[in-house]
Formats: structure tokens, C-alpha cells, sequence
């Protein structure tokens, strides 16, 4: 078959169809020639009240069926337009409240309080609930023993002088060190001043209303504790002290 | 019935449906009982035809107009000849004899079609009298252009037996227009 020939069927099938449809027309024309031939006869049909009382039912069934499809319909519209209006209404809180610099701040130190409680964290760890400090001296002390709570806060240097300071969150110990030689004022007034033994050296422990403070030293360097602890507690700091390397 | 017509709502499909009872309740009950001869049969194959139809009405359409009105008729003899056959389990036996006398080979030239175009009510009544249902499926495919699927559960028949038809009918349809019954007419 060539292409002439193929030409050729599918115009005589498209003709075809559009044939068959105007028979289509032509028998839908016969059809209702014939029923008003008969409308004598048609008129005379007794429609039964059960027949009624049918087509009532079944109007009722096919509208509650279109109803819940409605409704089905409108559920599904909403539910989408309700979710997209919720996600645009989070969008708007959340550039309106980031705007806020109130907020930003307090996000800004949400995440530095929690990078400063990993940093005192690591550091905790390093000597058994104590710190090491780190000071640009060569050699300094520091006490291997703290009283229970008291951890190491900070430290500065002077010169030969280097001053720890360690807090258990309400009071604080100072502990001093500096090289023999260097001068001392301390507030003895209304003190009682002892000499204790400090291993195999002694020293000065002067308590006052506000505080105890402990001094002693040995050939090179001179030692001052001062704080708001048992006096046998200052002196175990004293014995516990260690050289760093 | 008019109890019934007061709750009406604004619903269109709903509507179409009612008018469609009003209008032509008697003329398918006629049409069905004529086939028939059982009142009651008749009144079951209208209840099914209304079931059947009630899926197909869409909003735009003319309840009052001929096409909607031939369609309804159409499905409702169908269906009363359905019905009719195997009551008497005869089926389409018959038919498908006067089939068997149609030639497959019909040579239909586009000329014989430009020559008959104002005698196709006299070619739809020879369709008929070949095989009552050749001229209705030929009008739900080709005027009503419903799908094979949708004819089929119009008429409550399965889709193969809709393509048969379809073949067969078209093959009526080249034959009357080819000459060989055309005298019938």
C-alpha cells in the first residue's frame, strides 16, 4: 500500500465517521417521530406511586453523594490553602522577630554561653575539678588542692608577682606569689596573728572578721593566701602546692 | 411527586435529573413496556436507565433538547431489548444471522456517501430494521461520542461486545450504502 493509497482510507474513514454521525442524527430524529406518533398512546402511561417514591429516594441518595463530594472537594482546597497560609504566616513571625535586635542578641548569646560552658567544661577536666593557670612567668606555683566548690577563675602576672584567683560561684581565694623581696601590705588591724606550721616550713595566719589570710615562704619565693575559709583548709592549699614545668 | 419537587435545591445536576423524570417518565416507560410487554420489568429497566445516566449529566446540558431526550430513549430500549433477549434466551442470535449475510469487503466510494447524505433517515431506518441496536450504538459512538468503556456501562454490556457491535454495525452501514439492502428502504 502506498502513501496514496493510506491517504486515500483515512479520508474515506474520516468521511465514514462524519457519516455515521449524521445517521446518528437522522435515527435521534426517528426515535422521537416515532414516540409523538404514539403520543396518544404515551399519554395514556400511569406513572406508579412506587415508581415516584423510587426516583424520590434515588435523588435523595445521588444528592448526598454529590454533597459529601463537595464537601471532600472543599476539605482538600482548604486544608492546602490553610497550610500554605500557615507556612507564610511562620515565614512573616520569623523575619519580623530575627529583625528584632533584641532577639538576635539573645541568639547571638544563646550560642556564646553555650561555647563558654564547653571552654570552662574542658578546662574543668584537665587536674581533677582544679585548674592549671596559664601565666607568662617561667616558673610559678599553684595548689594541687582546692577546698570542695572552689575551682581556678583567672590569673594575672606582674613582673615577679602572679596573683590565681579561684571561686566557688559566692566567695573567692586569692592566692599570691612573688619572689623574696617583695613588699606586703596587709590589714592586721583588729587581727589575731599565729604562727602556723606549713609541712616542713611555718608561717603567719592572721584572722580577721572579714577573712583569714595565710602567708609564709620558703627561700626563694613568698606565699599569701587570703579568703573566707577554715584555717585548716588554707593550710592544706599551702602543703598542696606544686611547681609547674 | 410534588411533595418532592418543593425540596428542590439549586444543585443543576440534581435538577437536570428531575426534569429529565418529568419530561420523559411516560415515554420511557412506554418505550420499555412496548419491548417489554411487563409493566413492572419496563419500570425496572427506566429506574436503570436513570441510574445509568445519572453519571453522564454534566452541568451544560439541555435537558429539553432532542439529543438528551434520544439519549435517554436510546438506553432505555437498549436496555428493554437486553432484557427482552434473555427473558426469551434468545439472546442475539438472530442478529448476528442477518449479520452473517453482510459482505466485509464493501467497497464504499466517497461519491456513493455525497449521493445518500439526504437519505440518511432512510439509512438509519434500514440499520434498524438489519439490527434494532446497529443504529443506536452507531449514534453513541459517532453523535454522543462516548467511548467504548462508557457505551458499555450505558447498556450494560461488556466493552468487547460494544467493539462487536461497532464492526458490525459500521459494516451494516457501508452495506446499505453500497446498495445491496438499499432497496428496503
Amino acid at each position: 500500500m502506498n502513501m496514496r493509497d493510506e491517504d486515500l482510507n483515512s479520508g474515506v474513514d474520516s468521511m465514514m465517521n462524519a457519516y455515521y454521525k449524521l445517521v446518528g442524527e437522522a435515527h435521534v430524529k426517528n426515535i422521537l417521530e416515532d414516540l409523538e406518533s404514539e403520543k396518544d398512546e404515551i399519554d395514556k402511561v400511569k406513572i406508579s406511586k412506587s415508581m415516584d417514591d423510587w426516583f424520590e429516594k434515588f435523588i435523595h441518595t445521588k444528592e448526598k453523594e454529590k454533597q459529601r463530594k463537595k464537601w471532600l472537594k472543599q476539605i482538600k482546597l482548604y486544608s492546602s490553602r490553610v497550610a500554605v497560609f500557615i507556612l507564610v504566616l511562620i515565614s512573616m513571625f520569623a523575619v519580623v522577630t530575627m529583625s528584632v535586635e533584641a532577639f538576635r542578641v539573645r541568639i547571638l548569646n544563646y550560642f556564646m554561653e553555650k561555647s563558654e560552658s564547653y571552654t570552662e567544661f574542658r578546662v574543668d577536666e584537665v587536674v581533677d575539678g582544679q585548674s592549671t593557670p596559664q601565666l607568662d612567668m617561667d616558673q610559678y606555683y599553684y595548689p594541687t588542692y582546692l577546698p570542695a566548690g572552689y575551682t581556678y577563675d583567672s590569673a594575672q602576672s606582674a613582673g615577679n608577682v602572679a596573683i590565681f584567683r579561684y571561686s566557688n560561684g559566692e566567695d573567692v581565694l586569692i592566692f599570691t606569689q612573688g619572689s623574696n623581696g617583695s613588699a606586703y601590705h596587709m590589714d592586721t588591724e583588729d587581727a589575731e596573728m599565729n604562727e602556723v606550721p606549713i609541712g616542713a616550713i611555718s608561717g603567719y595566719l592572721i584572722v580577721k572578721n572579714d577573712g583569714i589570710i595565710l602567708f609564709w615562704n620558703d627561700d626563694n619565693t613568698d606565699f599569701m593566701i587570703n579568703g573566707n575559709i577554715k584555717p585548716n583548709e588554707l593550710i592544706k592549699i599551702a602543703e598542696s602546692l606544686e611547681k609547674n614545668k | 411527586m410534588l411533595a418532592f419537587l418543593s425540596v428542590i435545591e439549586n444543585d443543576v445536576v440534581r435538577s437536570h435529573l428531575e426534569e429529565l423524570y418529568l419530561l420523559y417518565n411516560k415515554e420511557l416507560l412506554y418505550v420499555a413496556n412496548k419491548i417489554l410487554k411487563d409493566y413492572h420489568e419496563a419500570e425496572d429497566i427506566v429506574q436503570t436507565a436513570f441510574i445509568k445516566v445519572a453519571d453522564y449529566l454534566n452541568e451544560n446540558i439541555d435537558v429539553k433538547c432532542n439529543k438528551t431526550k434520544g439519549l435517554i430513549v436510546i438506553i432505555v430500549r437498549n436496555l428493554s431489548i437486553n432484557q427482552y433477549n434473555k427473558r426469551k434466551r434468545r439472546y442475539t442470535a438472530n442478529i448476528d444471522d442477518l449479520v452473517d449475510g453482510i459482505s466485509d469487503e464493501s467497497e464504499v466510494t466517497p461519491e456513493i456517501n455525497v449521493l445518500r447524505l439526504d437519505q440518511s433517515e432512510e439509512v438509519a431506518r434500514l440499520l434498524e430494521n438489519i439490527n434494532e441496536g446497529y443504529a443506536d450504538i452507531l449514534t453513541l459512538k459517532y453523535l454522543y461520542e462516548y467511548t467504548d468503556k462508557e457505551i458499555a456501562e450505558m447498556l450494560s454490556m461488556s466493552e468487547g461486545s460494544v467493539r462487536t457491535k461497532l464492526t458490525r454495525a459500521r459494516q451494516a452501514c457501508k452495506d446499505v450504502l453500497g446498495g445491496e439492502r438499499y432497496e428496503y428502504a
